[in-house]
């Protein structure tokens, strides 16, 4: 007999996904939840696209500094804004069970079959953010730039494509589900 | 790299509107308060006043649907856990026993058409006969 896993945890009025949105936000925690995943999701494609523009060469070194830290400020910020929108908002109403907040009935019981994708987009465009920090702060050795900044430009590419993916499936599903 | 990520995202949207297109065509009835299949032996049906039916796994499952509804609910038909008989919920017996019918929600509601199976269930598994749950107090 195939069984929820998680109604009596993730269901509760006190559990911790309602309890500390509600603690940051007040009671209308749900919708100001909504508004910030779209907010900072759309944002942070933007400066990743920017990233990839043709713009990005006439930018100060200060500026492109600045552009570069606000992005990974942004990535960070966006993961429990992400996490707490899904469990909270989106999971609910993909499901199409208002009151059923797992993100692993989601994931893994095939009532969205593409949710493992909509997800895996998510945690790779972020990694990706990450991971262009890290080739950044490691390989700033000036024989190495040239490799360096092609890299940098292929996995900033796939984090922008995945992010945006991400985002269009979600708001597919809402709007048509 | 620009003609890349267009396909990836035209992809994208493909898979989405295939998933959608899954959901609202292709899925077999799950509860509608935790989307688990529903065992045919423990199905709740709710009845709205708008003649649709909700199925649900448990009777925990749906009284908890219940509480937050009940003013558009015209009627909730329970199955008979012995014959697996669909009965109107104010003719059958509720027990509350030590036997689980559910391990993840703890549902320990049993639904029995005739009175004597529920007395007897209740006895075999240290339960109690308890009221229609899909009661509302006035």
């Amino acid at each position: 007999m195939s069984v929820s896993c998680c109604a009596t945890f993730f269901d509760v009025p006190l559990r911790p996904s309602a309890m500390i949105p509600q603690a940051i936000f007040g009671i209308h925690f749900q919708k100001i939840l909504f508004v910030l995943y779209y907010l900072i999701n759309i944002i942070l494609i933007a400066l990743l696209f920017l990233l990839l523009s043709k713009k990005w060469l006439s930018f100060t070194v200060f500026s492109k500094k600045i552009v570069v830290y606000s992005m990974a400020i942004v990535g960070v910020v966006n993961i429990p804004v992400v996490i707490y929108t899904l469990i909270e908002n989106i999971v609910p109403r993909l499901m199409q069970l208002p009151y059923h907040h797992c993100i692993y009935c989601f994931m893994g019981k095939g009532v969205v079959p593409d949710a493992p994708v909509m997800l895996g987009l998510f945690v790779i465009g972020t990694f990706a953010i990450g991971w262009m920090g890290i080739l950044r702060m490691l390989c700033m050795n000036a024989e190495t730039q040239p490799v360096t900044e092609h890299l940098l430009k292929k996995v900033n590419g796939l984090s922008a494509f995945c992010l945006l993916a991400s985002l269009m499936m979600v708001t597919i599903h809402l709007i048509f589900t | 790299m620009t003609k890349k990520i267009w396909i990836g995202l035209v992809i994208s949207i493909i898979v989405a509107l295939g998933g959608v297109a899954y959901q609202k065509f292709l899925r077999s009835p799950r509860c509608a308060f935790d989307g688990s299949a529903v065992p045919p032996i423990y199905e709740v049906d709710i009845v709205l006043s708008d003649r649709s039916v909700k199925k649900y796994c448990s009777i925990y499952c749906a009284v908890q649907w219940f509480k937050n509804n009940h003013q558009v609910v015209d009627h909730v038909v329970v199955t008979d856990e012995i014959r697996g008989k669909k009965i109107d919920s104010y003719m059958a017996y509720f027990v509350e026993s030590e036997l689980i019918t559910n391990e993840t929600n703890d549902n320990r509601i049993h639904v029995f058409q005739q009175r004597q199976d529920a007395l007897t269930h209740a006895e075999k598994f240290h339960g109690t006969v308890i009221d229609d749950p899909f009661t509302m107090d006035e």
